[in-house]
């Protein structure tokens, strides 16, 4: 049986569009779809166009919902053959470059484009274990009328600066749509109809006490402010549902700050190197990257990492989208954006949604020891804290919270042990003033002396995110030759090095 | 007709003989039915006319081809004298395939050869008007001729038809079999006054006759006849006689010497006596036609529906609701009435006050009687007569469309539509179809008072072969009843709740909510956003409005997107549109105007309920008070379900347990 990837290029469907946005897909990454099977929805200018797949086979991809992709440009690729691939895909090496459509397939074949129904952005992250059903309106785009909000709705979009217009024509708007993406907790959900006998945790949910005040003193008692309640229900939802444990271990990296801080002043750079090498660790303890639910564990498919910001009162905390799939560069590029917009228009919808891990950094602020507080719907947060040592140098203090429900205290040593290993060595290594958070190219890894190198060895791996040959290949990435890490790094880990 | 002969006994005529041997030949039927009776081996009961033969027989003598006759309960003599078919009614009296109507009418619904009977009494008097008013209205020069008995004369729809038939001349010969007694009362204990005045009343000539002079009896139907085929005019046969066995079977009290008195004056008895050889070959005839049918009969199968299946239905398919231009409801229907006249001769619209220039309580028929002359017609106050004229018309092959003024009044038709309209094409195996419409109005918030407010559809709904409708605002009327008038094949009710009349036909909704439809004949709109809804509110006709006012409420107050399931044909109910909605809600409220006891929420419930067994769905049902209507406003509007009941009932089901 003979195997061929085909790419899937994004069509030009307008003269004004030169990229288009992922609204939905509509296959998991990594599964099997069969020929002319809706496989995504991207959004031009003017109309949200459904993509089929041009064949069947193992499908993959890299862009997130809500990412821009450039007209022209691969969306995806389909490998004929159903099993995981094993041979090269020597059609497919780079993500940005343009490619010629395989011969024997007409372009139209790739982008079997039918006016279509707007479907609302996903709230969540698909889970392994099972995907809600899409309701699919059945109506093309312009035959939608014009979405509305309620006036609660409005209310809390104003408040915490949700831009509205990323909500999908024809949407009716309501507080919770606006609280889900947002990725706060909802108020007062309607509750599902299967729920008509308490669940168990329902009814043996014991009452939340009534606080005593101090007997004798007069209390002023004033409402707080509604952001703080709602943080408040976000953190207390994430401690209803885990059983929440921490470890924590001190990092020797006496320079790191220092180091960084020569490079970019920004208050991002700092915590994206964290972020960075906390997502290449993540992929060695999946039970980190997941939920629990009622004695089952819901393995995220991707790694989405939260970044506690607290510039301005207001705590968010922004998501970085598929953070093991973007170099040190790429990952600190898009939180340089997410600070600009947090300190000016204000998030978008799709920055705050999907997290799947949390990264919280008081370092800066003088703390030495802290307890985070994991988030709804995540099994980890990362607490970075900072003490002077004994020799009057800077040590950081990692602490892991984590749900004792899906890990247990030695994993979680395990993964501060290697994070930690990560971060010691750049504190010591001369690389780290190489062209650091600039976004991988051709150009950047011949101006940093690394030699591109061809493997063919299934064995052969990543230094840094430990992703194997074909792994890496379904990934579109290549293995380069490297000083250091000694061996060969990845191109979606070189970066920055 | 006779001639004395020298011996002083009567010669008969031709015709006459031909006469005894047809009455003959009844006489040996009935009695042998009433043997196979006995034996057990008919189902059922049987209703003779021995000792009455000569009136069925005096009638067909003179009757052509293309005539009609409407018979009643007792209608094998009718029946045998217009055609002789033993062999047929045989079979269909004794259950089996081979019957006239296929064993399913029976002794007493029998349809073959222009005859017709059905075992209600008045009844058959307007659907026999409306078959003379089709051989009138399309020239056929044919009549027709309806029997009944004087018991039906305690039936108030026989004054109704009698006035009407002589007001329009319509060519229908009444004939009435006056045998002095109903099924076991006696004549002069239920009857005032005068038999013949009642007809005379109505100006309608009538004439009299006895079944003990058979000659002069179909002299007498000759007579009339030529009255009714010449002038076009209704008459009146009275026809003394008497039955001489029981109305059906061992029910029967009379005196054994009167009895016994009229045995003796029964003519077949006398012809016997008279002329033994001619009665004795006209028996032996008739015992072997007769014998002859039993045998044949008893080696068919009995039917049976055991392989009766149901019809397939394709998928669901919705369409975006599309209305262009912006007329009111009441126009669009006129519109609908207009095209259907100015487009098929065989269109007939009656009704009370529906010509022109009043053009109908709710103004739909406005100018349509001076368009279409003759086509559009005044009726008098006579519900039943007139969706009974228009169950005859139907079966005659025209397309009649009554308006019942005000729905409340259709329950003096519910005779028509239970027993006859509903049941014709069936009991009849298909020979004839009824393609009946009745357009309605029902509903309150008019301040009319509780007998002309009232949303009786329910009591209409469930009756197999008829259709029963509703119109709304969101799905263009006209286009509702284009296509029923081009496809109906069988009596179809259509509801029109009277405040829609002046709404807009629109498919403009709600902000945020659009209009779809499915692409069936009779659509159900469904008024949804692109997200899941919360509830399901699934209404029908005058409550959409209040629903949609409800939707509105819901999302701007409550944070709650219900959508909205509005079905147009409520019988037969087609629940597979429905059904997708009730999954993703799994909250379901159905409203409806009328009184909700055994009505159409608790139905349509009950079928989502088995239709749906894996859901645990949170139901809630909303209907009028349990009250009759009052007409103060603020009152009648606190009975009736309208926007504010629908948002609590809402509410209700997306509350916490």
């Amino acid at each position: 049986m003979t195997e061929t990837s085909y790419q899937v290029t994004i069509p030009q469907e307008t003269v004004n569009d030169e990229s288009v946005r992922i609204v939905g897909w509509k296959a998991a990454s990594g599964t099997r779809v069969e020929k002319d099977q809706l496989i995504c929805e991207i959004e031009t200018s003017k109309a949200v166009i459904e993509m089929h797949a041009p064949v069947a086979g193992l499908i993959e991809y890299f862009a997130a919902v809500g990412d821009e992709v450039a007209v022209g440009t691969a969306l995806c690729t389909i490998d004929e053959q159903s099993s995981a691939p094993a041979k090269p895909m020597t059609q497919v090496t780079s993500s940005t470059a343009k490619r010629p459509v395989p011969t024997g397939f007409p372009s139209t074949d790739y982008s079997a484009v039918a006016a279509a129904p707007k479907q609302p952005t996903p709230a969540a992250l698909p889970v392994s274990q099972d995907s809600e059903p899409a309701t699919v309106p059945a109506l093309p785009p312009r035959d939608l009328p014009p979405s509305r909000m309620t006036p609660l709705a409005r209310k809390v979009a104003a408040e915490y600066k949700i831009d509205i217009t990323a909500f999908p024509l024809g949407s009716l708007i309501r507080r919770n749509d606006v609280l889900r993406q947002a990725g706060l907790p909802l108020e007062d959900a309607i509750p599902p109809v299967s729920a008509r006998i308490p669940p168990p945790e329902r009814a043996v949910q014991t009452p939340v006490p009534k606080p005593i005040p101090a007997v004798g003193v007069p209390v002023v008692w004033k409402n707080l402010v509604r952001k703080k309640v709602v943080e408040g229900k976000i953190l207390g939802a994430g401690q209803s549902n885990t059983v929440q444990s921490s470890v924590t271990r001190r990092v020797k990296a006496p320079l790191l700050r220092a180091r960084v801080r020569e490079l970019h002043h920004s208050e991002a750079a700092f915590v994206a190197l964290i972020v960075f090498e906390a997502s290449r660790v993540l992929l060695q303890f999946p039970q980190l990257n997941a939920l629990h639910d009622s004695g089952r564990i819901g393995e995220y498919s991707q790694v989405n990492i939260n970044w506690a910001l607290d510039s301005g009162g207001n705590l968010v905390a922004p998501v970085v989208k598929q953070c093991d799939q973007k170099s040190l560069g790429e990952v600190f590029a898009v939180m340089e954006r997410q600070l600009e917009n947090y300190l000016d228009k204000g998030l978008a919808l799709d920055e705050l949604t999907g997290g799947t891990f949390t990264v919280s950094d008081l370092s800066g602020d003088g703390i030495c020891f802290f307890n985070p507080l994991i988030s709804q719907g995540q099994a980890a947060i990362l607490g970075v804290s900072s003490d002077l040592g004994p020799n009057g140098e800077e040590d950081l203090y990692l602490t892991l919270a984590f749900d004792h429900q899906l890990a247990e205290g030695r994993s979680a040593a395990r993964f501060l042990e290697q994070l930690g290993t990560r971060l010691e060595a750049h504190s010591f290594v001369e690389s780290l003033k190489a062209p650091l958070f600039s976004p991988v190219s051709d150009t950047t890894l011949m101006a940093s002396g690394v030699d591109r190198a061809t493997i063919g060895n299934d064995e052969a791996h990543c230094e840094i995110c430990q992703r194997s040959y074909p792994q890496l290949q379904r990934s579109r990435a290549v293995l380069l030759r490297s000083e250091f890490p000694a061996g060969l790094v990845c191109s979606l880990c070189v970066g920055g090095f | 007709m006779t001639t004395a002969s020298a011996t002083g006994r009567v010669d008969h005529t031709e015709v006459a003989l031909e006469s005894y041997s047809r009455a003959f030949l009844v006489r040996a039927f009935e009695q042998r039915l009433l043997h196979l009776f006995s034996q057990g081996k008919l189902f059922g009961t049987v209703h003779t006319c021995i000792g009455q033969e000569f009136t069925g027989v005096a009638v067909a003598s003179h009757l052509r081809d293309g005539d009609l006759i409407f018979s009643n309960h007792r209608c094998h003599g009718h029946y045998l004298a217009r055609t002789g078919d033993a062999q047929g009614l045989m079979a269909e009296v004794m259950g089996r395939t081979s019957g006239i109507c296929n064993g399913r009418g029976g002794s007493q619904h029998i349809c073959s050869d222009g005859v017709f009977s059905n075992g209600i009494q008045g009844g058959i008097l307007p659907v026999s008007a409306g078959l003379a008013l089709a051989q009138k209205q399309t020239g056929t020069g044919s009549v027709v001729v309806v029997f009944i008995g004087d018991g039906t004369l305690g039936e108030g729809v026989v004054y109704e038809t009698m006035n009407i038939v002589s007001k329009w001349d319509l060519p229908l010969m009444i004939v009435l079999e006056n045998n002095k007694v109903s099924q076991s009362t006696k004549q002069n204990e239920t009857l005032a006054g005068d038999i013949r005045l009642r007809a005379e009343a109505f100006g309608i000539v009538t004439f009299k006759g006895e079944t003990w002079a058979p000659e002069e009896l179909i002299e007498t139907m000759g007579q009339a006849l030529k009255v009714v085929r010449e002038d076009s005019r209704p008459v009146f046969v009275e026809v003394d006689t008497y039955r001489l066995m029981a109305h059906s079977k061992g029910d029967d009290d009379r005196p054994k010497g009167e009895l016994e008195h009229f045995w003796a004056l029964d003519p077949l008895t006398k012809f016997i006596e008279n002329y033994p050889e001619q009665a004795s070959a006209f028996i032996d005839a008739a015992e072997r036609k007769v014998t002859a049918a039993v045998e044949r009969a008893s080696e068919d199968p009995l039917t049976s529906f055991a392989l009766m299946s149901e019809d397939g239905r394709s998928t669901t398919r919705w369409q975006k609701t599309s209305i262009e231009g912006r007329e009111r409801v009441v126009t669009r229907i006129y519109e609908a009435l207009r095209q259907q006249l100015a487009g098929d001769d065989r269109s007939i619209v009656i009704g009370e006050d529906i010509e022109g220039p009043y053009g109908g309580a709710f103004k739909v028929t406005k100018d349509l009687s001076s368009k279409y002359p003759g086509r559009v017609r005044n009726t008098p106050i006579s519900e039943a007569a007139i969706v009974g004229i228009g169950n005859g018309l139907a079966i005659a092959g025209m397309l009649p469309i009554c308006e019942i003024m005000f729905g409340d009044f259709l329950t003096l038709a519910m005779d028509q539509w239970v027993n006859h309209s509903a049941k014709f094409r069936w009991m009849y195996n298909d020979q004839v179809s009824v393609p009946l419409v009745i357009r309605t109005p029902m509903g309150g918030r008019r301040g009319y008072g509780a007998t002309h407010s009232q949303s009786l559809e329910k009591h209409f709904l469930g009756l197999p072969g008829t259709h029963v409708l509703a119109i709304h605002g969101r799905y263009d009327p006209f286009l509702l009843y284009q296509r029923l008038l081009a496809v109906v094949d069988r009596p179809t009710l259509v509801i029109e709740n009277k405040v829609l009349y002046g709404e807009y036909v629109t498919h403009e909704t709600v902000a945020g909510f659009w209009c779809e439809h499915t692409d069936e004949d009779f659509p159900t709109t469904r008024i949804r956003s692109s997200g899941k809804a919360d509830v399901t509110i699934l209404c029908y006709g005058g409550m959409l409005s209040e629903a949609e006012k409800a939707l509105n409420v819901l999302f701007e107050e409550h944070e709650i997107v219900a959508e909205i399931l509005c079905p147009t044909q409520l019988y037969p109910l087609d629940l597979e549109p429905l059904i997708p909605s009730v999954r993703d809600s799994q909250r379901v409220l159905v409203v409806e105007e009328g009184q909700m006891f055994c009505g159409f929420g608790a139905e349509v419930v009950a079928s989502i309920c088995e239709a749906c067994p894996d859901l645990a769905l949170r139901i809630r049902r909303l209907g009028a008070a349990v009250r009759p209507l009052p007409s103060s406003k603020p009152a009648e509007l606190e009975s009736l379900p309208g926007v504010d009941a629908i948002v609590r009932k809402c509410l209700e089901l997306v509350q916490h347990d």
